[in-house]
């Protein structure tokens, strides 16, 4: 039984790149990201995913199929109400703002995070399935420590993404792929047969 | 002639902004919602739309199963799969089907596509 290796991940790591690529085009030009890279679950930590030390809003999707894993999309708190003010017009104010967060972050979760899935389902010519999101708010140190729990876990696909507003970057976003990729013989074969 | 328009999907945030694209549109036409497949079948059953929009990741059962359902039932009603999975095997689904896939984001242009089709330009 064949584990996932190296070229594995570089291969993966360019579909999922061509996936957020289909989300840039869904947003036009409020999305840019950076090029993906795989750490190793032990060397998770605040450091290595870049966190600031402060609140996310944190998507969540579980997938499964081919591969099994799940997809958190974070963004700072900050971050999370220019978002929303940027998706939902300057007419709202802030009460409605915080009534419709989990509504509106999952939305645009659903559409980044199934660009990306997609991606992989159809480079790979598979079907992957996956949960609705769901939404909620951790400090990074509790992000870290969810990622570190996660026995089904053992490597982190991590790609930045930067929102432009209005002209102005918000950095600091993350999407995150967390992935069981040990002995997976059927996603090494498949993904073999991908060219770049 | 005032049209019925009914929007399948889990997230209010989308329903809302489909329904407000198609007013603007259609101001005259009579918008219904459901929230997941079930709640479309059963709405359906009391009322039959002309158009539909259905999402596919939804509580319950997936979208393209309701829309299988309801195309069976009733192969009058134009219906097209409004969904961020844009998967390869949804969008061939849809086809089985004999519809189309629109792909999110919800905006004036993907929502001009969904009325094109239930329009026939």
């Amino acid at each position: 039984m064949e584990t996932l290796n190296k070229r594995h991940f570089e291969k993966l790591a360019k579909i999922i790149n061509r996936g957020t690529g289909r989300a840039v085009q869904g947003f036009h030009d409020i999305i840019g990201e950076s090029q993906p890279y795989w750490l190793e679950k032990n060397a998770i930590d605040e450091n290595a995913l870049q966190l600031k030390i402060g609140h996310y809003g944190v998507v969540e999707q579980e997938f499964t199929g081919l591969l099994n894993g799940k997809v958190l999309l974070l963004f700072t708190a900050d971050n999370v109400q220019r978002i929303l003010q940027k998706m939902l017009g300057d007419e709202i104010d802030a009460q409605g703002l915080n009534d419709i967060e989990s509504e509106a972050m999952r939305e645009l979760g659903n559409i980044m995070v199934n660009a990306c899935l997609s991606s992989i389902a159809d480079n790979l010519h598979v079907l992957l399935e996956s949960t609705v999101t769901c939404y909620q708010q951790h400090s990074s140190e509790e992000i870290v420590t969810v990622i570190q729990e996660d026995t089904h876990v053992d490597n982190v696909l991590v790609t930045h993404i930067n929102l432009i507003i209005d002209g102005v970057a918000l950095r600091g976003g993350k999407l995150l792929m967390l992935m069981n990729t040990d002995s997976n013989q059927a996603a090494a074969d498949k993904i073999e047969l991908f060219t770049m | 002639m005032s049209k019925k328009l009914l929007i399948v999907d889990d997230s209010k945030m989308s329903r809302i902004f489909i329904g407000q694209h198609v007013k603007a549109a259609h101001p005259d036409w009579v918008i219904q919602e459901a929230g997941t497949g079930e709640e479309a079948i059963a709405l359906i059953e009391n009322e039959l739309p002309d158009f539909c929009t259905m999402d596919i990741n939804m509580p319950g059962m997936l979208g393209t199963e309701a829309a299988k359902l309801i195309l069976a039932a009733h192969p009058d009603i134009r219906l097209v799969i409004f969904s961020a999975n844009v998967q390869e095997s949804y969008q061939n689904e849809a086809r089985e089907l004999g519809t189309i896939l629109v792909p999110k984001p919800v905006t004036q242009a993907s929502v001009g596509l969904a009325l094109d089709y239930f329009l026939g330009v």
